[in-house]
């Protein structure tokens, strides 16, 4: 059967065809290089991802470059695609991608690892690096977990380390002098590739083990070959490459709105989360080529809505100059702006009024824990009045609804925490009543919802365990029995879920071969609920003959080779381990912008930074 | 007070756009008149929304080059601004045929015209043979409805209808009724024929051509 056909059948075409309003088509044979970005999750995931969005510009702003998408192909395309023997394709081209001379693979969450394999076999790729031939696409990993991506690193030519805009070009740049020039084997580029900074080849460092199974050694196979890889960041944003066009999606898709990257990095280092750390340090744009930012994206994509975009945007320091800029154009032309990563203690009445979606949508907050205790302990900075304060603000304005994001099994957790989740919940619902002007005969609805704490590299956590299964399941149930009142609803996280991504988290290159008989008995789409088999993965472990809870519930040794010691992130282990004692100690610590604790980030540079200690 | 006016905008979309949704199609639309800059007007309330209105939605998997749909705008927009701002803003495989001020209602149409061509590899010639027969006799098929399947003849519904052996394909054109309340969907005649042909056409593109009028005259 033909596609034409056979996208009559599937469910969501618009997911396989391309030709969307703003995709790049090129000449082919004007094109050089050859790079098939693949999101290895569903179209409309991958179409949501900024980072995508962005490499895509700034590789076919490359003349002869072309640039292409691949996304995963939901299961009922994927088995007429083994039935009709089809490989996967890139959506602008249609051809299929051994065409190509690179296939970029964005890794946004462990949990897609699975769909990696899966696409390189419905590509015909090989799937283990030592097994491609010189004919055959660079596989390349980029993203968040490539910080650590031992786990994949088998499958993979080599990976980027940081901010990609400056340094795919450059790769692309190596790829096509070394062919022009004949020089290009796939052994000769690779350790050429590994001198640029920020790259990454696994296949060129030897790894030893101690008897206990922990890492003994990275040893680079070449001295030419860096010891350790430094994360490359873009050090002045407001002079970055910025896509001023972007694909608009036929199928709607999880964020289909532009979004505005207001700055990188985060002042708050938080101790259980890994982006603020890896995205250290905070450099911001300016208002002003924000404003013309978002203008020119407007006008160019016709999207109705800005969605402010960063780790916590009430942090930035120019926040209300930025949406009074906006406002006077945006209203008037019907676009609503939204901020997704507000802050309890910077929710005021004032920005209330500005932000159309708050008006209109739900309110968010995450104190992350139950207990001031708890909150100093893993640095979340936030007190209860701040939060109680915002929630009396969202409930003056007519609001009956919020929703507290919280995390279970945190480092220190005692039971008095757990009691305070139900604690601050109901005070918020008291303050509900408070308000005397409060809609009559309307209850408020306080909705809970409580994640399992995953240690994640390069966190102050890194090191700690996750607790075991039997006692995540415990606290839920206990948390589910201290809630008593009907206006408060407690959700929680899968912990089978949690325990999976903790594994593949803080995994090291033993975990390649679980990936690749994982891959063999069909496991795919972890991420989704439908998909995910907590006890298939499970029997791969034990055929593997690996514990998992050696990665997952294990506290790692604060003078043990951690399997991503091998990257240099900027921020030192040294203050990460200051951060894990003060976490013990329930103590916390100043945010970027009050005072520098000399985390080693501003060793990489930046412009618009708040780091006052030069190196 | 803004006093609007109503334009209608006659376009094409194939290819590639054969696949997408009613839904998605009102989506790209909406965002090609905002970078079309055409002054629209919008509903009232807490989330509002352009007018616009389409005529005879369209199954996934037919072509057109005969689609209406009906933009409510300020007065002061122009029917030849909108053809060429709105054209140089759509997909490659959307085009503007024409925008102009209609004096006729959505709800007058009541036939629309399609091409298919059926290919049946070498069993085409005998298929086209076999549609000359069957969509010219009584002719039942199980519809689906809002309350469940039934059986009805689609005879009567099949307005008017020409089958021919070309291209090596089984080549249909007819007319169908497209009313609100008989409104029949041209993969009920190609449904028909795969059943009794014995297997499904290897390839086949369905194009709608046009809607007319109850006395037959082209609908614009």
């Amino acid at each position: 059967m033909n596609l034409e056909n056979i996208l009559t059948k599937v469910m969501k075409p618009g997911r396989y065809i391309g030709g969307e309003y703003g995709q790049t088509l090129k000449d082919k044979a004007k094109v050089k290089t050859r790079f098939a970005f693949c999101f290895p999750d569903s179209y409309e995931i991958g179409m949501s991802n900024l980072g995508i969005r962005i490499l895509y510009g700034v590789l076919n702003n490359i003349d002869d470059v072309w640039c292409e998408r691949v996304y995963a192909p939901w299961e009922d395309m994927e088995a007429e695609m083994r039935k009709n023997n089809i490989p996967l394709w890139a959506v602008e081209s249609g051809d299929k991608l051994l065409d190509f001379d690179f296939v970029g693979f964005t890794l946004q969450y462990e949990l897609c690892y699975s769909n990696v394999l899966n696409m390189l076999e419905l590509a015909n790729i090989p799937l283990m690096s030592k097994d491609r031939d010189d004919s055959m696409p660079l596989v390349i990993g980029g993203g968040p977990c490539s910080y650590n991506a031992e786990p994949i690193a088998d499958f993979f030519d080599l990976f980027f380390i940081g901010e990609g805009e400056e340094a795919v070009c450059e790769i692309v740049a190596l790829h096509k002098e070394m062919k022009e020039k004949g020089t290009y084997t796939r052994k000769d580029f690779l350790h050429e590739a590994a001198k640029i900074e920020g790259f990454y080849v696994p296949s060129l460092y030897d790894v030893s083990y101690n008897e206990d199974g922990t890492v003994k050694a990275y040893t680079p196979k070449y001295d030419d070959v860096p010891t350790k890889i430094r994360k490359r960041i873009i050090k002045d944003l407001d002079k970055v490459y910025f896509p001023d066009k972007l694909v608009m999606p036929y199928i709607e898709t999880v964020h289909d709105r532009t979004m505005l990257e207001v700055y990188r990095g985060c002042i708050r280092g938080c101790r259980f989360c890994q982006a603020g750390m890896i995205y250290r340090p905070i450099r911001e744009k300016s208002p002003e080529v924000l404003n013309k930012q978002a203008k020119c994206l407007f006008e160019n994509t016709g999207y109705d809505e800005i969605s402010l975009v960063s780790l916590s945007i009430s942090d930035y320091s120019k926040i209300n100059e930025l949406t009074d800029d906006l406002l006077k154009w945006t209203d008037e032309n019907m676009v609503s702006l939204s901020l997704p990563s507000l802050r309890a203690d910077s929710f005021t009445k004032e920005l209330m009024d500005k932000i159309s979606t708050i008006r209109t949508g739900g309110i968010t907050f995450a104190p992350e824990a139950g207990t001031q205790r708890l909150r100093d302990a893993i640095n979340k900075n936030l007190y209860e009045e701040d939060l109680l304060k915002a929630c009396g603000v969202a409930f003056k304005a007519g609001k009956t609804q919020v929703k507290l994001y919280f995390m279970m099994g945190l480092p220190t957790e005692e039971k008095e925490d757990l009691d305070g989740i139900h604690a601050l919940a109901k005070r918020v619902v008291d303050t509900y009543y408070a308000n005397p002007d409060r809609p009559k005969g309307k209850s408020p609805k306080v909705t809970i919802s409580a994640a399992c704490f995953i240690p994640k590299p390069f966190t102050a956590f890194q090191w700690e365990k996750q607790e075991d299964m039997d006692t995540l399941l415990e606290k839920q149930q206990y948390i589910l029995s201290t809630i008593t009142d009907r206006k408060v609803k407690f959700n929680y996280h899968d912990a089978k879920v949690s325990r999976l991504e903790a594994v593949f988290a803080r995994g090291d290159r033993k975990l390649c071969n679980v990936m690749l008989e994982g891959h063999k008995a069909g496991l795919k789409f972890d991420a989704w609920d439908e998909y995910f088999d907590y006890e298939k993965w499970m029997s791969v472990f034990e055929k593997c003959g690996i514990d998992p809870a050696f990665y997952a519930n294990r506290e790692f040794g604060k003078d043990e080779v951690l399997p991503w010691d091998i990257i240099d992130i900027g921020v030192t282990k040294e203050f990460l381990i200051r951060e894990n004692q003060k976490a013990h100690e329930s103590k916390t610590t100043p945010n970027c912008r009050e005072k520098c604790s000399a985390c080693g980030a501003n060793c990489l540079g930046g412009e618009k930074t708040w780091c006052n200690q030069k190196h | 007070m803004v006093q609007p006016k109503t334009l209608r905008v006659l376009f094409e979309k194939t290819g590639k756009l054969q696949y997408i949704s009613h839904l998605d199609l009102l989506r790209t639309m909406q965002t090609a008149l905002r970078r079309a800059k055409v002054k629209m007007m919008y509903s009232e309330g807490f989330n509002p929304h352009m007018k616009i209105n389409f005529a005879l939605p369209l199954s996934i998997g037919i072509e057109s080059v005969y689609e209406f749909m009906d933009i409510k705008t300020e007065g002061s927009v122009r029917a030849e601004d909108v053809k060429e701002n709105l054209g140089k803003n759509l997909p490659d495989d959307m085009k503007i045929i024409d925008v102009y001020e209609a004096e006729s209602k959505f709800t007058d149409i009541k036939y629309a015209a399609y091409t298919m061509y059926l290919d049946y590899g070498e069993e085409s010639e005998r298929a086209a043979e076999i549609g000359k027969r069957i969509f010219n006799n009584p002719l039942v098929v199980t519809k689906k409805t809002k309350k469940g399947e039934k059986d009805i003849d689609i005879q009567p519904m099949i307005h008017g209808v020409d089958v021919s052996f070309e291209y090596g394909c089984a080549l249909v054109k007819c007319v169908l009724c497209a009313d609100s309340e008989n409104y029949l969907n041209p993969f009920y005649l190609t449904g028909a024929l795969d059943k009794e042909v014995g297997f499904e056409a290897h390839h086949r593109k369905v194009l709608r051509t046009g809607a007319y009028f109850a006395d037959d005259k082209l609908f614009k």
